[in-house]
């Protein structure tokens, strides 16, 4: 402060703060307190009102008093660094297939082995510049497509249209992907286009730092963190957008007493499922547009019994939301397999998560590609101006594509040119020649197998199917996503796809199955609801796949092993579609059939397509307000803290791994999620976060109420790690759902009980870790207690006796009662805890500085 | 390097202080008369490393009568890598990590991200990452053929 003629300067904050705060609201009652906008926030303008709404009916009052809350509207990636220091400290970053050479500037290459880059940048910087560079690209074309939905719902329902995700959200839990980032409190859609603008100005700057930003290795995987938390607030926009003008139904619109059996199992999937004879539009892609602007037609004219129509992907997994007559061929990975089965007469196409020669897959099999995406395709003309009468002539005689972005005219142009259009409709190898391709396929070669990214026996089975047929492909083709470096590597040209195909279509008359459609989002009146029903539950377990697995049945087979030991399965995009096809054979049902859809115990809900992803994130971190009272406007340090250390469940991310899930993974593991991403895609991502369970300095909280360092088991050892097999899927999903949150013993028992009999029954020996998670006797299984203990006194010298624990042996060494034991490890005595002395409470923070902290 | 000779691979494995590590592949491919998995364990018997076995391959390695087998997750032992070496699976950090049965992007993955430590992948096809590779193997024949050289030359 300055002092100048016996007067008070204004320091530079204090300027500010008169620049930046309306006097008229910056100053507010809570209860007695007066809060000061100003000391929450750095800059308030522009959603003043916002926030004053959120204070007076989300905030408590004592909770203001006692904890040193900063608020961070519209953040930018550098004012959410807290939570992100303390993810990367514990999980620093791995970097395979590391990329030595920088050619990203006119200066380069640089070579980095050799030291730093003309512009500074070091080798490790480098390919964490890569990551967020990957994170970037993959939310490219969601944030396109939310562009367009969004723009499209302003020129027909006006920007005062409300908006909302169901009747049962309120201000407490409204659009938390949004309003964590920016404060607001969404209720049109001209919230959603702030919303937005921020997105894509985040993007902006993302994107620029991903090739030429020459900071750290914690900049850059900071603003990959923030790509990810970024990209999850933009599919919620779009989902607010699809619930609230095009018709979705939504489950917090119904009452949560249904929601054990709504929405019913009722969409059928599979090629089996598309009735015979009728014509068939598929849908493919991101755009959901097109398929409502048709559905409409298809309802205006009274076709909807006439006319299949069918979606890969996401767009199949929307359409369901308001039209239960879709069916849901198969996900967007295996989408050019679909195509070239030649099911639709009619596809109508937009950019996606997967790159697909869609023109020349359709063209092969006469489908007619209507492709509707701003961007041009194979050299189309753009005839969005032309009239349709015209272009749906052109594709019923015989043109196989046209590029028109009229999304208005689409619906009617696919549907005509479905009823008319004339396709031969012989397009598959016969078992015969077949045969004979396969006779081509040499004794001595499998230069296939080791193209192949699934690692499949290819040419094993080609020489098969000389003798046995097209059986002899069955399970290469279920782990087959279509990519095509089998053929470029094939030495005598064999069109392994065709066969690939040929065995596709022989399975697909059987190719049945039932799912549920999307339920949206999860409100808060429901989380609460199943604290209830957690005490008899090992957790909750989150599923996403693209599908492209090394064998379809896989994450079906993932669903039903965590959903049938008690977990809450939530599942969102093309993994519904992949986890429906499980069949149990003993209850004569499909998954979605099994069992049933609340938020609870031993149910699984599929939220939806894509951009229902953005619902996992706000259901785990809901638990900070249901929980611990902390609302999430603008609030990401606090709510991402919580919920990181006590609710946030593993997500198992499976099969192909397009970088649109790279970022989705980063968004996720910042919020507080440990990501498992497999089986071999999952190794194609070159950056994982892993801790050492070993390293005992990593493994502590601090009491927030008092400040005392407290030394914890590692749970939650790693926050991205990539798996091989189901079976290693399922077994760490319940390593890392020790948590030192979890200070309740039943918790403890619930989730360890499944760790160790995973590992003994597909490893044969118990884990490395297991004692670590042990406080006390009561936290180990029932039938293994007395042979634990036993391995407890023998192995690790902890003093039992009988069926109790005398005295503990703690990591450093020391043998301690368990009472001194439950002080000085985990969390048994703190009523909260955090993961960094920074959030912590106003009183512990006085006793941090006291002892040197920086807090 | 793209080690043509498995026998001279095989003097590479000599002397050091070795850790196998065991993909999931070892279960899957079947050369007809021998698992990949055999070579695992013979590789491991003859110069008593031990195998991190990763993937489903525990059991079957530990049927197989390997000696010193303990279940790692692959990305876990790259990372303990990283830093002071505490894994009971091998007494001190390994001087090089033998990779076998992974496909070969997973395997360049693992193999570049080792930064302390020498790597030798036994795989199907060449690569680049790791400090000692088998060349491309053009059919399943070949790559058994180099193994059997590498477990000869082992003696």
């Amino acid at each position: 402060m300055h002092i100048r003629k016996g007067k008070t300067m204004e320091t530079m904050e204090e300027k500010l703060v008169r620049k930046r705060f309306d006097p008229e609201k910056r100053f507010m009652e809570l209860g007695k307190t007066k809060i000061d906008l100003a000391r929450l926030c750095r800059d308030a303008r522009g959603i003043e009102d916002d926030l004053r709404q959120v204070i007076k009916e989300d905030w408590s009052e004592a909770r203001y008093n006692d904890w040193d809350t900063r608020l961070h509207p519209f953040a930018e990636a550098s004012d959410l660094v807290v939570q992100d220091e303390a993810l990367l400290n514990n999980y620093p970053p791995l970097y395979t297939d590391i990329q030595t050479v920088c050619s990203d500037c006119d200066n380069g290459p640089c070579d980095l082995v050799e030291g730093e880059g003309l512009c500074s940048l070091a080798l490790d910087p480098f390919q964490a510049r890569l990551s967020l560079r990957v994170a970037c690209r993959g939310c490219q074309s969601q944030f396109m497509d939310t562009r367009g939905l969004l723009d499209y719902a302003v020129r027909e329902f006006g920007r005062d249209k409300e908006v909302s995700l169901g009747a049962r959200h309120d201000i407490s839990d409204q659009a938390l992907s949004i309003a964590i980032l920016t404060g607001q409190y969404v209720r049109n859609l001209s919230h959603l286009e702030r919303a937005l603008a921020y997105a894509e100005a985040q993007l902006n700057k993302l994107f620029l730092a991903s090739y030429q930003g020459t900071g750290s290795v914690f900049d850059f995987e900071n603003m990959t963190f923030h790509c990810g938390s970024v990209l999850l607030l933009v599919q919620e926009v779009s989902e607010l957008v699809k619930g609230s003008c095009f018709g979705f139904q939504k489950g917090a619109d119904r009452d949560k007493l249904e929601m054990d059996h709504w929405p019913p199992p009722n969409i059928m999937g599979g090629l089996g499922s598309i009735e015979k004879g009728k014509p068939v539009i598929a849908f493919v892609g991101d755009n959901l547009l097109p398929a409502w602007s048709a559905i409409n037609y298809l309802k205006e004219n009274e076709l909807t019994e006439k006319i299949e129509i069918c979606g890969p992907g996401p767009v199949g997994l929307d359409i369901a939301r308001f039209y239960d007559r879709v069916r849901i061929v198969g996900t967007m990975a295996n989408a050019g397999k679909w195509i070239r089965s030649g099911f639709a007469d009619v596809i109508v196409a937009s950019s996606g998560c997967v790159s697909l020669d869609i023109l020349g897959e359709a063209k092969r099999v006469e489908s007619r590609v209507i492709w509707v995406s701003p961007q041009p395709i194979g050299g189309l003309p753009d005839r969005t101006d032309n009239p349709g009468e015209g272009i749906i002539n052109d594709l019923i005689g015989g043109l196989d594509a046209v590029w028109v972005r009229d999304i208005d005219k689409v619906g009617e142009i696919a549907v005509r040119v479905a009823q008319k259009v004339k396709r031969k409709g012989d397009y598959l190898l016969s078992e015969k020649k077949a045969k004979e391709e396969a006779k081509r396929c040499k004794e001595d070669c499998d230069l296939c197998f080791n193209a192949c990214p699934n690692s499949l026996l290819i040419g094993r089975a080609l020489r098969k199917v000389r003798e046995e047929g097209l059986s002899a492909l069955a399970p290469i083709e279920k782990g087959c996503y279509f990519c095509g470096k089998c053929e470029q590597q094939c030495p005598e040209k064999i069109t392994i796809r065709d066969l690939i195909v040929a065995t596709l279509n022989k399975r697909a008359p059987d190719d049945k199955f039932i799912m549920r459609s999307g339920r949206g989002s999860v409100p808060e009146d429901e989380i609460a609801r199943s604290a209830f029903t957690l005490m008899n539950s090992p957790g909750f377990c989150w599923i996403l796949s693209c599908g492209g697995g090394k064998d379809i049945e896989d994450v079906g087979w993932l669903a039903n092993e965590f959903t049938g030991k008690g977990c809450v399965t939530l599942i969102a995009g093309c993994g519904a579609v992949e986890a429906a096809r499980y069949f149990d054979r003993e209850a004569g049902k499909f998954l979605f059939e099994k069992f049933t859809c609340e938020y609870a115990v031993k149910n699984i809900s599929s939220l939806g397509g894509c951009t229902a992803m953005t619902f996992l994130q706000e259901a785990s971190a809901h638990w900070a307000r249901t929980g611990v009272h902390i609302s999430h406007y603008a609030n990401w340090a606090e709510v991402a803290d919580i919920t990181h250390r006590l609710m946030a469940p593993p997500v198992i991310i499976w099969g192909r791994c397009p970088e649109r899930m790279y970022a989705v993974a980063a968004g996720l593991i910042r919020i507080g999620h440990q990501v498992i991403v497999g089986p071999n895609a999952g190794f194609a991502w070159k950056r994982y976060l892993l801790g050492n369970h070993f390293d005992r300095s990593k493994w502590c909280v601090w009491d927030t109420s008092s400040g005392r360092k407290v030394e914890t088991e590692p749970g939650q050892e790693h926050i991205l790690i990539p798996v091989e097999t189901k079976e290693e899927a399922l077994t760490i999903f319940w390593s890392l759902q020790q948590k030192p949150g979890a200070s309740i013993s039943i918790m403890r028992l619930l989730s360890l009980t499944p760790y160790i009999a995973c590992y003994e029954k597909y490893f044969g020996e118990l884990p490395d870790d297991w004692q670590w998670y042990v406080t006390t006797a009561s936290d180990l299984p029932v039938r293994q207690k007395v042979r634990l203990l036993k391995e407890l006194k023998e192995k690790w010298g902890w003093d039992t006796e009988g069926v109790t624990i005398k005295k503990a042996r703690h990591r450093d060494g020391r043998l301690l009662t368990t009472d001194e034991f439950a002080h000085e490890y985990s969390t048994h005595e703190a009523r909260f805890f955090a993961k960094t002395p920074k959030l912590v409470t106003k009183k512990a923070k006085e006793n941090l500085r006291k002892e040197g902290y920086d807090v | 390097m793209s080690e043509k000779d498995p026998r001279k691979l095989a003097d590479c494995l000599k002397g050091k202080k070795v850790l196998l590590m065991a993909g999931q592949l070892c279960e899957e491919i079947d050369f007809g008369n021998k698992k990949l998995l055999d070579y695992v364990v013979e590789i491991s018997n003859r110069i008593g490393a031990p195998i991190a076995a990763t993937g489903n391959t525990p059991l079957s390695l530990k049927a197989k009568g390997a000696k010193s087998v303990r279940k790692m997750w692959a990305a876990e032992v790259v990372n303990y890598m990283r830093w002071p070496w505490e894994d009971p699976v091998i007494d001190r950090k390994p001087d090089l990590l033998v990779l076998i049965g992974y496909g070969p992007a997973v395997a360049q993955g693992l193999a570049s991200a080792v930064r302390d430590g020498e790597t030798m992948a036994l795989g199907n096809t060449y690569v680049k990452g790791a400090t000692y590779s088998l060349p491309d193997s053009p059919s399943l024949g070949k790559w058994q053929q180099s193994l059997e050289e590498i477990v000869q030359a082992l003696g």
